[in-house]
C-alpha cells in the first residue's frame, strides 16, 4: 500500500509541476489586469506541438526545444497585442470572453496545421529509471520537478526583489498611478503575456515526453492550471504553485487509490469544493483595504 | 527654442472631453520655474481633469502644453514621467499591497537604472518623513491617511520632478495633519521646486503660493498673484468662506 502512495506521490508532483506552471501563468496575467486568460492552456499545447514539428523537420533538440519556447511567447504576445489592447475599454469580462475566444481560434488552428493525431516527445535525457523501494522515478520526473523549481524561485525572485517585478504588480494595484509615476501600463501588459506564455510553453515541454500532446491538449491543462491558481488563490503566484502540486498529487492518489477514470473528475470537484467553501483560495488575500 | 524667460509649462486652449460631456474649456495657464501656483475652484470644475491631461493619462481634445520649451502635447504619460512632471494622485492612489518602501522606490521608475539615486532618493524622503522609515516595511495600504500622502508626495519626489502636480493634497486629513503637509509643500518650493497644486482648501493654498488661477465649469475665469486672489471681494466669498 505505501508503495503505491509513494508512487502515486511521485506522479502527483510531476503532473502537479506542471499545474503549477500553468497555474502561475494565470496568477502573473491575472495579478497585472484582473483578467483569468483561458487561453493560457494553449501556450502548453502551442510549446509541445511545435517541439515536435520541429524535432520532425530535423531541427536539433535543444534548439528545437529553445525555438518552441521563442513561438509560445510570440502567440502570447500577439495575443495581447491583436486580441486584448485592442480591447482595451472593455470590461474584465468581456476580455475574459476575448481570451475564451482566442483560446478556441488557436486550438481550431492547431487542428489545420497538426491534425488530430497524438503527438510525444522524446525523453530530455533517457529512459532509465531510479527504483524508490518498488516505486520508480523517470529521469523525465526530474527535469519537470527540477526545471518548475528553477522557474518558480526565478519568478519569485522577479517579483520580489527586482523593480521591473514590482512595476509589474504596481501596474494591477493601480494602473492611473502605475503611469504617473512612468510605468509604461500597455507595454508592462504585453510582457505579462510573454512571460506567461513562456511558463506555458515550458509546461508543454516538460510535460510532452510524458503525457501525450494534441491540438487539443491544452484545453483540459489549461483548466487544471485555472484550477490550481483557485486553489492558492488567485493572483497569488506561490499560492498557484502550491495548488498546482497539491492538485496533481489529490489526482494521482485518487487515481491509486479509487479510479483512474475519476482522475479528472477530481480537480473539478475540488475546483467546485473550493469555489463554494472558501472562494478565496488557501493562500489568497483578504479582499479589504484601507482607502 | 528654450530660452530662460519661456515659462516651464505653458498650457493653451486645452479642451477635453469625457464622451460627450466637456470638461476642460480653453484652458490658458502657464507656471514659471520656481514658482507654486495654485489652482482653486469647486467640486467638478475641472481641476483633476487638468492635472491628469497634463500628465497624460488622460487625453486631451484641443489645445497644446509646452514643457521647458518642447511640446508634450500628444505624449504619453510615462516619456511625460521621464521629462519631470511628477504628478501627486488625487486620493493618493497607493499601491496599497505593496510595502511604504517599494511604493517610494517605484516612483523612482523612470530613473530605475540610477542605482545611487534610489538610495539617495528614498534617504531624502525618509529625511522628509521620517515617520515612514519606521513603517518602511508595512503594506502601504494600511497606513493613514496623512502617512499615505507622505508616501504619495515621497513616490513623487523620487521621479526627480521639475514639476511637481499636486492634486489635492490635503483631502481628507485632520487639520493637523493639513498644516504639516502645507509646510512641507511650501518648503520644497523655498528650496526651488516648481509645483503646480489644485486645492479646495483655498485660503490655506494661496498662502504658501505665489501665484493662483480661479476655474470654474471647466475654465480659468482669474489668474492673479495669490495676495491679489486672497483680498479679492468675489474670491473670498465663493471660495474662502467669507
Amino acid at each position: 500500500m505505501s508503495d503505491v502512495l509513494l508512487q502515486s506521490l511521485i506522479t502527483g508532483v510531476t503532473i502537479g509541476s506542471a499545474y503549477a506552471l500553468v497555474g502561475l501563468g494565470f496568477a502573473i496575467i491575472f495579478n497585472v489586469s484582473d483578467v483569468v486568460n483561458f487561453a493560457q492552456g494553449e501556450f502548453v499545447m502551442v510549446g509541445a506541438m511545435s517541439a515536435v514539428s520541429l524535432l520532425a523537420v530535423g531541427v536539433p533538440f535543444a534548439v528545437a526545444l529553445f525555438l518552441a519556447l521563442v513561438i509560445a511567447v510570440c502567440i502570447g504576445l500577439i495575443l495581447e497585442k491583436f486580441a486584448i489592447e485592442p480591447a482595451k475599454s472593455a470590461t474584465v469580462v468581456s476580455t475574459i470572453i476575448i481570451t475564451i475566444g482566442a483560446s478556441i481560434f488557436l486550438r481550431g488552428l492547431a487542428l489545420l496545421i497538426w491534425g488530430k493525431d497524438f503527438h510525444s516527445l522524446p525523453a530530455f535525457s533517457g529512459e532509465t529509471p531510479i527504483h524508490i523501494g518498488s516505486a520508480t522515478l523517470t529521469p523525465q520526473s526530474m527535469w519537470v520537478m527540477g526545471v518548475t523549481a528553477v522557474l518558480v524561485f526565478l519568478v519569485h525572485q522577479f517579483f520580489n526583489r527586482t523593480i521591473t517585478g514590482k512595476a509589474l504588480l504596481a501596474c494591477s494595484a493601480n494602473p492611473i498611478a502605475a503611469s504617473l509615476i512612468g510605468i509604461p501600463v500597455k507595454r508592462m501588459m504585453l510582457f505579462a503575456y510573454g512571460l506567461s506564455a513562456l511558463l506555458g510553453g515550458a509546461a508543454g515541454l516538460l510535460i510532452a515526453p510524458i503525457a501525450f500532446t494534441s491540438y487539443d491538449a491544452g484545453m483540459m491543462l489549461g483548466l487544471k492550471g485555472f484550477a490550481a491558481a483557485i486553489l492558492g488563490g488567485l493572483g497569488n503566484p506561490m499560492g498557484a504553485v502550491a495548488g498546482g502540486v497539491v492538485l496533481g498529487v489529490l489526482e494521482s492518489l485518487g487515481a491509486g487509490l479509487i479510479s483512474s477514470g475519476y482522475k479528472d473528475a477530481i480537480a473539478f470537484i475540488i475546483l467546485l469544493l473550493v469555489l463554494f467553501f472558501k472562494p478565496q483560495g488557501f493562500f489568497g488575500k483578504a479582499g479589504e483595504e484601507r482607502v | 527654442m528654450t530660452s530662460l524667460i519661456d515659462p516651464l509649462l505653458k498650457v493653451s486652449g486645452l479642451s477635453c472631453r469625457y464622451g460627450k460631456v466637456t470638461a476642460l474649456r480653453g484652458v490658458d495657464m502657464e507656471v514659471n520655474t520656481g514658482e507654486l501656483v495654485t489652482i482653486v475652484g469647486a467640486n467638478s470644475a475641472g481641476k483633476t481633469t487638468l492635472l491628469r491631461t497634463l500628465s497624460g493619462v488622460l487625453p486631451r481634445y484641443k489645445g497644446s502644453v509646452f514643457f521647458a520649451g518642447e511640446d508634450i502635447t500628444k505624449m504619453p504619460a510615462h516619456r511625460r514621467t521621464e521629462l519631470g512632471i511628477c504628478h501627486v494622485p488625487e486620493g493618493r492612489l497607493m499601491f496599497s499591497e505593496l510595502s511604504v518602501a517599494d511604493n517610494i522606490q517605484l516612483g523612482a521608475y523612470a530613473h530605475r537604472k540610477d542605482v545611487s539615486w534610489l538610495k539617495k532618493g528614498s534617504d531624502d524622503v525618509y529625511d522628509l518623513f521620517p515617520i515612514l522609515k519606521d513603517k518602511a516595511a508595512d503594506p502601504a495600504g494600511t497606513l493613514s491617511g496623512g502617512q499615505q500622502q507622505m508616501v504619495a508626495i515621497g513616490r513623487a519626489l523620487m521621479g526627480r520632478p521639475k514639476l511637481l502636480l499636486l492634486d489635492e493634497p490635503s483631502m481628507g486629513l485632520a487639520p493637523l495633519l493639513v498644516a504639516d503637509i502645507f509646510r512641507v509643500i511650501s518648503q520644497l518650493n523655498k528650496d526651488g521646486m516648481t509645483c503646480l497644486m489644485v486645492e479646495q482648501n483655498a485660503k490655506a493654498a494661496l498662502k504658501i503660493a505665489q501665484r493662483g488661477y480661479v476655474m470654474e465649469t471647466g475654465a480659468i475665469t482669474l489668474g492673479a498673484s495669490a495676495s491679489d486672489l486672497l483680498a479679492n471681494e468675489e474670491v473670498r466669498k465663493a471660495y474662502l468662506g467669507h
